[in-house]
């Protein structure tokens, strides 16, 4: 975890086009991931967390949606590129070989009708340039380093011949073959079982191990993201509301979202008592984002969150939040307001 | 476990009750042989990964789907010989409360008459006092009564499952078994369902069995808890006697395995990280199911399988290494 950013995204804007309007899903999400670090990002359905990955991987479809701003610099080993800017022809390059990528369903995301050795080879062959034979041994020794007990057999076959957590462990070394510097792994433990999804974070937390692997793990789960991330992005309506070292943001959470989100997993309180909730629900993102998203939900609101968008603040070293209000003085913090989206690119 | 234990308080009582699906190929043992009580005013918590047959017990208590053998009684009455007839007249007094609410309603109906429609069909009652009614329901669940003209879509997935359980408790139910009534909601408003689920229990003197996956709600909303693997019960006990206690091999790793939102904690934390996934319930190992798994398992094992017992008052295991005294005979190896 140590030097220049492997990833610095800046001011990223995303907006779908519905029956009904624009859906503005990403209002200016900005962060940086260093190589070796995980990045846990955390933030319930509609957060904009997997949209914030799908932007930076190429995979908003130009049919519903857009990129409406914002830069995106991935050190590749081909030198910078702009990961907003790249044609699907130069995203071919970069994903696979420079990025890899896991999903939470390995069964849609895996090819059913071709042996997982040969998925893994076909990323060998196409990103390193690797021949037939070269690049199935390399599989064997792939399906080795993800934890599949005899994989010179299994390398022939298909994916319903494995189980989940197999799979999502297939699905690990297709993304890790070419030797990609950062894994983006959005909920790839979610449909599975616990027992499974230990392993799954225990091969990842070894892969680490080996080399200087930078990941951004997506999850709903603070659990996992507890156990795994070295700092911790929390996502609300489409923007990062916190940001935070992972013992800084459990111990010290700053924004009043995070805090009710903390509060209310079963098992942080009192035995017994009543969960705390936070009461309403999401926004449903139709209008252009000018204030607070959280203020409508929010116990310590105060007149300026409805009428400005606090921007990301930072309270101390490499801990941030999005909030007019310093929960622990209980005064109004000097924050920056977000003045308005920078638009067109 | 002993007949007549629970006589006085124990509104279910289900004994060796099996469930077996034909498959093409052999059969699927869903559930081979649960033995519980649920007692009155009490939320038994069902646990266990995705194929143990938590879901399938749950059906099959309610007489959603017939028992392949086995009993539950359900106030002195065994459901599983009764006529559709009969077991159409017990429904008011039992209801089930599913994960996906979205997917149970009419996309079609408004929101009241979804809530009145199973007073509509079993009890006797007119227009204006099932109208009435079902105001009264809304306002229990935290609903506006003014919303009753609205349909299913107008509603977040928080305020559908509140609608769910309007109608659930619609009939004056004893007995409400919860599918993952909140699985599919986001944590915080998971926590509003939940919080609303316990006040009813006080409310209206309910008992639940709550089926889940998660196993810190579990713990949370659980007097009792029940863990599952491949169609059998392995243990049940106390909620926080099986939390900080576990005796089964399978509980020991389960527990370890959940990932607790503390990063400290996590760090320090020994974990016991069993070997490959599930069996298929279609070909279960002989012996005890988790054998294949188990980083404890010996040779009978595979031949006996070990018999659910009162290993201590009110503490159940099937497991050959604990001995009678309620303690894991064998210490258990850790891998970090």
């Amino acid at each position: 975890m140590t030097g220049e950013a492997l990833l610095t995204v800046d001011g990223l804007v995303t907006k779908f086009d519905a029956a009904d309007g624009v859906v503005h899903a990403i209002n200016g999400v900005s962060f940086d991931i260093r190589p070796g670090e995980t990045l846990g990002v955390v933030g319930e359905s509609g957060s904009g967390k997997s949209v914030t990955m799908m932007s930076l991987l190429g995979l908003i479809p130009s049919s519903v949606g857009r990129i409406a701003a914002g830069t995106a610099r991935y050190r590749a080993t081909s030198g910078e590129v702009d990961l907003l800017k790249l044609s699907e022809r130069q995203f071919g390059r970069i994903r696979g070989r420079e990025i890899g990528m896991v999903f939470q369903d390995p069964i849609s995301s895996l090819n059913p009708v071709m042996t997982v050795g040969r998925q893994i080879a076909e990323s060998l062959q196409r990103h390193l340039g690797l021949g037939r034979r070269e690049s199935r041994s390399r599989a064997i020794e792939m399906l080795a380093r993800v934890g599949i007990a005899d994989p010179s057999h299994r390398v022939d076959d298909y994916p319903h011949e494995f189980s989940g957590g197999m799979r999502q462990r297939v699905m690990i070394a297709i993304a890790l073959a070419a030797g990609p510097r950062l894994m983006i792994a959005d909920e790839p433990t979610t449909a599975l079982d616990v027992t499974v999804q230990a392993q799954i974070m225990a091969l990842v937390r070894e892969l680490q191990a080996e080399s200087e692997l930078a990941v951004i793990w997506v999850s709903h789960d603070l659990g996992v993201v507890a156990g795994l991330a070295d700092r911790v992005l929390v996502m609300y309506g489409g923007t990062i509301v916190e940001s935070a070292g992972v013992d800084d943001l459990f111990e010290n959470p700053q924004h009043p979202y995070t805090r009710g989100l903390l509060a209310s997993i079963p098992g942080t309180g009192l035995a017994g008592s009543r969960l705390a909730s936070i009461p309403g629900t999401p926004p449903s993102l139709q209008h252009e984002l000018k204030l607070c998203p959280f203020a409508d939900r929010c116990s310590h609101a105060i007149d300026r969150c409805a009428r400005e968008r606090p921007g990301l603040t930072p309270i101390s070293a490499d801990h941030s939040s999005a909030c007019f209000w310093d929960i622990d003085a209980s005064r109004q913090r000097d924050g920056v307001a977000v003045i308005a989206q920078r638009e067109g690119m | 476990m002993t007949a007549g234990e629970h006589a006085d308080t124990a509104v279910v009582r289900v004994r060796d009750l099996r469930k077996h699906f034909r498959v093409s190929g052999g059969t699927v043992r869903a559930v081979d042989g649960v033995s519980f009580d649920i007692l009155r005013g009490e939320t038994l918590g069902l646990v266990g990964e995705s194929g143990c047959g938590k879901s399938t017990t749950g059906r099959t208590l309610l007489g959603l789907t017939p028992a392949t053998a086995g009993s539950v009684e359900f106030r002195g009455r065994d459901l599983t010989g009764l006529s559709r007839r009969q077991l159409r007249a017990m429904r008011p007094h039992m209801q089930m409360i599913f994960q996906d609410s979205a997917a149970s309603f009419n996309p079609r109906h408004t929101i009241g008459s979804i809530i009145a429609e199973p007073m509509a069909i079993h009890l006797d009652l007119d227009r204006s006092a099932i109208h009435d009614r079902v105001a009264e329901l809304m306002e229990l669940v935290g609903l506006k009564r003014e919303w009753r003209k609205r349909f299913p879509h107008e509603f977040s997935g928080g305020q559908r499952q509140r609608i769910n359980i309007a109608r659930a408790l619609s009939l004056n139910p004893e007995f409400v078994v919860g599918d993952e009534p909140v699985s599919a909601l986001d944590v915080s408003i998971q926590a509003q369902v939940v919080n609303l689920m316990s006040d009813l229990q006080d409310e209206l003197g309910l008992t639940y069995l709550m089926i889940a996956h998660d196993l810190s709600m579990v713990r949370h909303i659980s007097d009792r808890v029940a863990v599952m693997y491949l169609g059998k019960v392995v243990e049940l006990a106390a909620t926080e006697t099986l939390f900080e206690d576990p005796q089964h091999p399978y509980t020991q790793a389960l527990l370890s395995a959940v990932p607790l939102p503390n990063p400290k904690q996590e760090r320090a934390r020994q974990r016991i990280l069993l070997e490959g996934d599930v069996p298929s319930p279609r070909e279960a190992p002989s012996g005890c199911v988790f054998r294949t798994r188990c980083p404890l398992a010996e040779a009978r094992c595979a031949t006996e399988e070990p018999p659910y017992r009162e290993v201590s008052p009110g503490r159940f295991v099937a497991c050959h290494l604990v001995d009678g005294a309620g303690s894991n005979v064998v210490p258990v190896e850790i891998t970090g």
